[in-house]
């Protein structure tokens, strides 16, 4: 006997009559609302174009665009409010040993998912993957103890965790203030705040990793941040610009930024950058790098400055990202 | 833009494609045909809603999946009925005599809607649906050992249940 065998009794369940036309409405509904938003998006362009764009109006744009989404929610998708853990904190040995399809770093390291949850709790519609770096002490490695990559850990769990208490302190004050200024429940409308937490391992060849950890939330205005982590597993110790770049480090990143800044808003007239083109009176520009600028290296070996939202351009243009050069890696 | 309208059309395709699917795997949950629609209902406003974190157009059909066996999951949560699943609960075997009566084939199949819920779902995935390993590890959200003990799990479970031998 197979397990195979109960597929065509499986299979053999009467689907209700009901369930194509159901099916076939839900989608023609979402369709038609699909194209009313981007009709909404196009007024949008438009007010953009006509009127000073500034940051306040940006946010009470996207609140307009989000309670219209809100509205047309069904409210039997709006009233399911649960707590899905598909994962609790897995720090043993036993996951260690299951999760083998994750990314092995040479034979140092492996990056590995060590808390998932995604689902709804309250207020709160929450997706997130945190990574830890889980070190295997190989033989020929120099890595005596975890307590390099263990200290890399904590500060990952530490963000994760201050991030979703900030973003959820902010929205509950939110929600308060929202309803002691007059909102009703009907304004309110169950609506939530999406808290993302997830990572990307940007390069990974024996004994370098870099490690990008995502935090971002989205409620009247969408928000995100990154946190980059680019070590030698060799030495157990953090690269810096400088280990990748050399001595000339700020000049070849100032120099590569300033030229794809000129580039980009040349070729673009979208593109704008504080101290730049139009702006060039208004705000202070990029002036230069530093210690704390986030970089991570890519799979082509190359250098990558990320400037976060509103730090070198205006908050629209989200996070910036610039390709310097290549990495120097023994 | 354009990349995004893909996106959706591609969602919108593979959820016509598998609805019946999506409806049978929400029936092997709720064991009722109006829940059952009420799962899928959900699954598909979800998967709408949410088409823009599909991440790679590769894998929409475990990511639909994953959020099916997601509302399966709340809605199993929010009905809070037990669905007897150690074998000592099951109402003796008299199920899967019956079943045996309509084949083996009938037996193997009521006999797997008795399983543990995750090892359920692995097995319908797996051998019902014909998705790869690697397909349903994304769509239950696992890794890919977790699957391949479970399948096991549910092989042990099953050979039990039915007493007798069970090939892969």
């Amino acid at each position: 006997m197979r397990i195979e065998d109960g597929k065509r009794a499986y299979k053999d369940a009467e689907i209700p009559e009901e369930l194509h036309s159901m099916v076939e409405g839900l989608i023609k509904a979402d369709r038609k609302k699909r194209t009313s938003n981007i009709e909404g998006q196009k007024n949008i362009e438009d007010h953009k174009a006509s009127e000073n764009y500034d940051e306040k109006n940006m946010i009470s744009i996207s609140e307009k665009r989000r309670k219209h989404f809100m509205l047309k929610r069904t409210a039997a998708a709006a009233a399911a409010v649960l707590v899905l853990f598909t994962a609790g904190v897995n720090t043993n040995e036993a996951f260690a040993k299951t999760a083998a399809s994750i990314p092995v770093i040479g034979e140092l390291a492996k990056v590995l998912t060590v808390r998932s949850y995604h689902g709804n709790d309250g207020d709160f519609n929450i997706n997130m993957e945190v990574p830890g770096i889980e070190t295997s002490g190989a033989e020929g490695s120099s890595i005596t103890d975890s307590e390099f990559t263990d200290r890399i850990n904590a500060e990952i769990k530490k963000i994760s965790d201050e991030y979703t208490e900030q973003a959820k302190h902010e929205f509950e004050e939110y929600k308060k203030a929202f309803f002691e200024t007059g909102g009703t429940e009907e304004e309110w409308n169950n609506r939530q705040m999406d808290i993302t937490i997830d990572y990307d391992i940007k390069y990974q060849e024996n004994p370098i990793l870099s490690l990008e950890l995502t935090t971002a939330k989205g409620w009247v205005a969408a928000s995100e941040e990154r946190h980059y982590y680019n070590l030698d597993l060799s030495s157990d110790r953090r690269l810096s610009l400088k280990d990748v770049l050399g001595d000339d480090w700020k000049n070849i990143c100032n120099t590569e930024v300033d030229r794809q800044i000129k580039e980009q808003i040349s070729s673009d007239d979208s593109l704008s950058y504080f101290g730049y083109g139009d702006n060039e009176l208004t705000a202070e520009k990029f002036t230069s790098v530093d210690e704390n600028t986030g970089f991570y290296i890519n799979s082509d070996k190359k250098v990558v400055l990320v400037f976060p939202e509103y730090s070198i351009a205006p908050g629209y243009m989200g996070i910036r990202e610039f390709v310097v050069g290549n990495a120097l890696l023994s | 833009m354009i990349k995004t309208d893909e996106k959706y059309e591609l969602v919108v395709s593979c959820i016509t494609e598998n609805q019946d699917s999506l409806y049978r795997l929400a029936l092997s949950y709720t064991k009722d045909r109006q829940s059952a629609l009420d799962v899928v209902q959900n699954t598909v406003l979800r998967a709408l809603e949410s088409y823009e974190r599909l991440r790679n157009s590769a894998s929409v059909k475990p990511w639909l999946f994953k959020i099916a066996v997601n509302e399966s999951n709340r809605y199993m949560a929010k009905n809070k009925r037990e669905i007897p699943s150690e074998p000592s609960e099951l109402p003796e075997e008299a199920y899967i005599e019956k079943a045996y009566e309509k084949g083996e084939g009938n037996a193997v199949c009521e006999a797997v809607m008795h399983l543990p819920e995750d090892m359920k779902t692995v097995v319908i995935l797996r051998y019902f649906e014909d998705m790869s390993l690697k397909e349903v590890a994304m769509a239950t959200d696992t890794a890919l050992n977790t699957v391949k003990s479970r399948l096991y799990a549910a092989h042990r479970r099953l050979e039990k249940m039915l007493k007798r031998e069970v090939e892969a």
